[in-house]
């Protein structure tokens, strides 16, 4: 069970390794471009305008309780899950298929890894080791203006000072995490389908996995008349966008169970065509 | 003797294309087998099968395990080099000794340390930045550094040159092969392997065409530099194959007692490439005949 859990790290390390430009600089530049867009949009004008802007922000965040306070910074953060959407979308869609690219995939395959294990790991990539890098990003991105604003408002006399601040970004990357891991949950069945379809494909992936979607959605409408497909999907993007909501409902929701018995199904599809499809 | 790959009737289609057309495999362990077949022939095909990269109808066994249910499980006890280049080209070369040691439990780190330092390959510079030579060095310095019981080599030598070709085989001869583990090596170059091997597979059209250790080629093949004045009585024992070299006529018999040939002119062990071409050839001619009956008839 150990060497099991040993190999398993293994694989998750060799995708961060394999894809670091993808998973390490994307955050890092995007961290630097939303601190600069928020320091000079809403820092700067905000320290400009003097006391009472620093009074309004103070009661915003010194003044109600953290459970509060913490949507606020949790708002701001809001971007950066858009971004870990998109950087998992590529780095799924690129995943297999780069192995069958570069010729990779007969190396890969002469190692004792079995295919559901090697498919795994990029779903486990996507769900929790990707949010988990952004995390820190989001860290600091939260703590700066926050940091760079607690003097200035404890001196205003609001309540919130250094403590607050480190406590409620804190906090808010915590949660920015947790939600993220728990809408990648919800999304296990996109995150198959964009697996099977890397795995699947001999050129342009991404557009196999669009179509695929058209596709589906299409076929329902014909075959069934319906259009439960399209709901699901409006459904996960809801979700994804405003589902900041309670935790352990959404684990246990009806939602959560067809999201991965479905997402469960295409796995195993992306492993079985990992294994057939050289 | 329980064998390490034992195939029976392996079938495979690529849409019309019949790549395998009822193999029958039965390697021994410890050989050293050449699977030696022309382009398209079915070697990768057949190497693929032995390996579970491709489903195949037909029985099938591996180090005693079914390759189609259990790959991963297969690869504990099997390794395999394919043609060059197949190594991941973002890693280190000690990102990948990383990998390897994390992922296979027989893999010695010390062993392929030791090996790979008698090599110019840096540490720390990616694969892709390497050499075709010294990819393919780094990768044999893996595989050996796993104790696995067969090797499988795909063309392992395509593309290098004649420095790096005779290292590779050097090094697997007196670093790797004990007696014990068995190796399967398909390849062109017939010439360099030869004095390897202990067992020749010849392959065909999706057919094995020749299966045979080279000590009973040797009893059951003779080639014949045939005397001027002996040409007539040579070729009327039926040679599989003839060739003229540098004037003289070359024979080469299957199964006609040597002291008859003696006879003849000077006798000698073929040329594994030489038997290839006979047998091929004669392989190509007896459809030849087979047609053209078929057409009288």
């Amino acid at each position: 069970m150990k060497s099991e859990m040993l190999r398993f790290g293994a694989l998750l390390r060799k995708e961060t390794q394999e894809h670091r430009n993808l998973l390490l600089i994307t955050p890092l530049v995007f961290s630097l471009l939303a601190l600069l867009i928020f320091f000079l949009l809403v820092l700067g004008p905000l320290r400009s305008l003097g006391e009472p802007a620093l009074l309004w922000a103070g009661s915003l965040l010194g003044n109600p309780p953290l459970r509060s306070a913490v949507a606020i910074p949790l708002m701001a953060a809001l971007p950066f899950a858009a971004v870990v959407f998109l950087t998992a979308v590529i780095y799924l869609t690129v995943s297999l298929y780069q192995d069958r690219k570069d010729r990779s995939f007969l190396f890969w395959q002469s190692m004792p890894v079995a295919d559901w294990q090697a498919v795994l790991a990029r779903a486990v990539t996507a769900v929790f080791v990707i949010p988990a890098i952004f995390a820190p990003f989001v860290l600091l991105c939260l703590l700066a203006p926050l940091l760079w604003l607690s003097p200035a408002m404890a001196e205003a006399g609001t309540g919130f000072a250094l403590g607050k601040a480190l406590l409620l970004a804190l906090n808010a990357a915590l949660l920015f995490w947790c939600f993220a891991w728990l809408n990648g949950l919800l999304m296990l069945p996109v995150i198959g389908w964009f697996l099977l379809f890397s795995a699947y494909s001999r050129r342009v992936p991404f557009l196999w996995a669009l179509g695929g979607v058209i596709v589906v959605a299409l076929v329902e409408a014909w075959l069934l008349d319906s259009i439960w497909f399209l709901y699901w999907m409006s459904w996960t993007a809801r979700v994804m966008v405003f589902g900041y909501g309670d935790v352990p409902a959404t684990l246990f929701s009806y939602e959560m169970f067809t999201a991965l018995a479905l997402g469960g199904v295409l796995l195993a599809g992306a492993a079985l065509m990992r294994r057939f499809n050289d | 003797m329980e064998h390490v790959v034992a195939a029976r009737g392996l079938e495979k289609s690529y849409g019309r294309l019949k790549a395998l057309d009822g193999v029958d495999l039965a390697i021994a362990p410890g050989s050293i087998s050449g699977l030696i077949g022309p382009n398209g022939a079915g070697k990768t095909t057949t190497l693929k099968a032995l390996l579970g990269l491709i489903d195949v109808r037909g029985e099938l066994a591996v180090a005693g395990r079914d390759p189609r249910a259990a790959r991963h499980r297969l690869m504990e006890e099997v390794c395999f080099i394919a043609d060059v280049g197949i190594l991941p080209g973002w890693m280190t070369s000690r990102q990948l000794l990383d990998h390897v040691e994390a992922v296979h439990f027989r893999f010695d780190r010390g062993r392929a340390e030791k090996l790979l330092a008698t090599t110019d390959i840096p540490a720390n510079k990616r694969i892709r930045a390497l050499s075709k030579g010294m990819v393919t060095q780094l990768h044999l310095s893996v595989v050996m550094a796993i104790d696995a019981s067969l090797l499988v080599l795909d063309e392992p030598t395509l593309g290098l040159d004649i420095m790096y070709r005779k290292t590779f085989y050097d090094r697997l001869l007196n670093d790797y092969y004990d007696g014990r583990r068995t190796i399967v090596i398909s390849t062109h170059q017939v010439e360099e392997i030869e004095h390897l091997l202990t067992h020749l597979l010849f392959i065909d059209k999706g057919k094995i065409v020749l299966d045979q250790s080279l000590q009973e080629m040797a009893e059951q093949y003779v080639e014949v530099a045939v005397a001027p004045d002996e040409r007539e009585r040579a070729l009327a024992l039926q040679p599989i194959h003839q060739r003229e070299l540098l004037g003289q006529l070359v024979c080469l018999y299957d199964g006609v007692a040597k002291p008859q040939l003696e006879a003849l002119g000077e006798t000698r062990t073929p040329a594994v490439a030489d038997l290839f071409v006979a047998k091929l050839a004669g392989a190509k001619n007896a459809q030849a005949r087979t047609r053209n009956e078929g057409g009288e008839t």
